[in-house]
């Protein structure tokens, strides 16, 4: 994707509808980036940029007594420094962070979103209920990936836009992608990170390419990881979805009645469901038998 | 006294298979309506109306009968709905 030499004067990648200017000098982040993020595009420098990013390693000891990474937003740092060999976990965390934080023209969900024939299913679960694998794995069965981790939904026409991301497995969920598609590349393994470890798959190539692409959203799927469950897709009531939609928006508040009349609509062009499964075969299966029957 | 929508306030709602969600403007907050509250809130969305009469209305449009086990339930989403802010009670 870029040279330590580009990377230090500044590369604007394109990301969903967002242009990074990331600026670094450490060489962990920089091997990091030419393998996960290979097939972003570049956009010329003089672009408009929505984010300035720079990685860099700080002056004084720190230098290289157990060196750090620090991050700088315009000026501004609102993390800990952290690791220099966590170089790339930093950025992955402060673009969430500034994605999160400013990107309030769109209705953001904490959801993954994925996309068969034009139209979405858009999965909102807290941490922990296997979103991010059950996206890898549909990814990995003809599903384009929009996001593993936040869905933006364009307020007033519903559209969604894909922010598609390095996909971020926590402990053994690596274990079990691995065993499911071995094509898949993968990040180093940050070990004892504060949410444990923590290993990033390279998105799909065709996803990545496809992402300045919306979609319009079809199914909205809540997906639980049960151990030794049968995969089980149930009607949930769009009162019900609707709740759950704006608990897990990171900025409803902020839309007040815009945000309402979003969600609604949302709801409206959607059929809501409650998933459990154990086996990403079995659920990829119910996602294909979804797709073709409705 | 009767019931009445809040006035004081932009209420939008939505229902979906007899459950409703609301929107207060003022409050920024969004409520859910189950199945009953939801009914006496599109009653009283068409005219204002005493406890009496909203039983009578959400008991023929869910038919039930007019009985107290319904007049409590009746009265308990209403005290729920007033606390939210969305209905008031004002004398007839």
């Amino acid at each position: 994707m870029t040279s330590v030499r580009s990377l230090k004067h500044g590369v604007n990648i394109g990301i969903g509808p967002f242009t990074v200017l990331l600026r670094s000098s450490v060489a962990a982040l920089e091997e990091e980036l030419a393998r996960i993020y290979a097939d972003y595009p570049i956009a010329e420098s003089g672009s408009f940029v929505d984010f300035h990013i720079a990685v860099a390693r700080p002056r004084g000891p720190r230098r290289w007594l157990r060196p750090q990474a620090i991050l700088d937003f315009d000026g501004e740092r609102p993390f800990a420094p952290s690791p220099l060999s966590q170089a790339f976990l930093l950025f992955e965390a402060g673009l969430n962070w500034l994605i999160s934080e400013r990107a309030n023209q769109y209705l953001m969900v904490h959801a993954a979103g994925l996309e068969r024939g034009g139209r979405a299913a858009i999965m909102p679960a807290p941490a922990g209920s296997g979103k991010t694998t059950l996206s890898a794995g549909l990814a990995s069965r003809g599903w384009r990936l929009l996001s593993d981790e936040l869905v933006l939904l364009e307020p007033e026409g519903g559209t969604i836009y894909p922010v598609v991301r390095p996909l971020s497995l926590k402990n053994d969920a690596v274990l079990l992608i691995q065993r499911y598609f071995r094509a898949t590349v993968l990040s180093r393994q940050y070990t004892d990170t504060a949410k444990g470890d923590i290993t990033f798959i390279k998105p799909p190539r065709e996803s990545v390419l496809r992402a300045r692409e919306p979609a319009r959203p079809h199914w909205v799927v809540f997906p639980k990881y049960v151990a030794g469950t049968p995969a089980m897709l149930e009607p949930v009531s769009k009162a019900c979805a609707f709740f759950m939609i704006s608990d897990n928006s990171f900025n409803y508040a902020i839309h007040g009645r815009q945000g309402f009349d979003a969600v609604a609509r949302l709801i409206d062009a959607c059929s809501c469901y409650r998933f459990t499964y154990s086996s990403l075969d079995d659920a990829a299966a119910t996602f294909d038998a979804l797709a073709a029957a409705t | 006294m009767r019931w009445h929508l809040a006035s004081d306030r932009k209420l939008l709602w939505r229902s979906w298979d007899g459950e409703t969600v609301v929107y207060d403007d003022l409050s920024d907050e969004t409520h859910y309506l189950e199945p009953l509250a939801a009914e006496i809130f599109e009653s009283l969305l068409a005219r204002a109306a005493d406890t009496d009469a909203l039983v009578e209305s959400v008991g023929t449009s869910l038919g039930l009968s007019p009985d107290q086990e319904l007049r409590r339930a009746v009265a308990a989403a209403t005290a729920h709905l007033c606390q939210a802010g969305l209905i008031v009670e004002r004398p007839a």
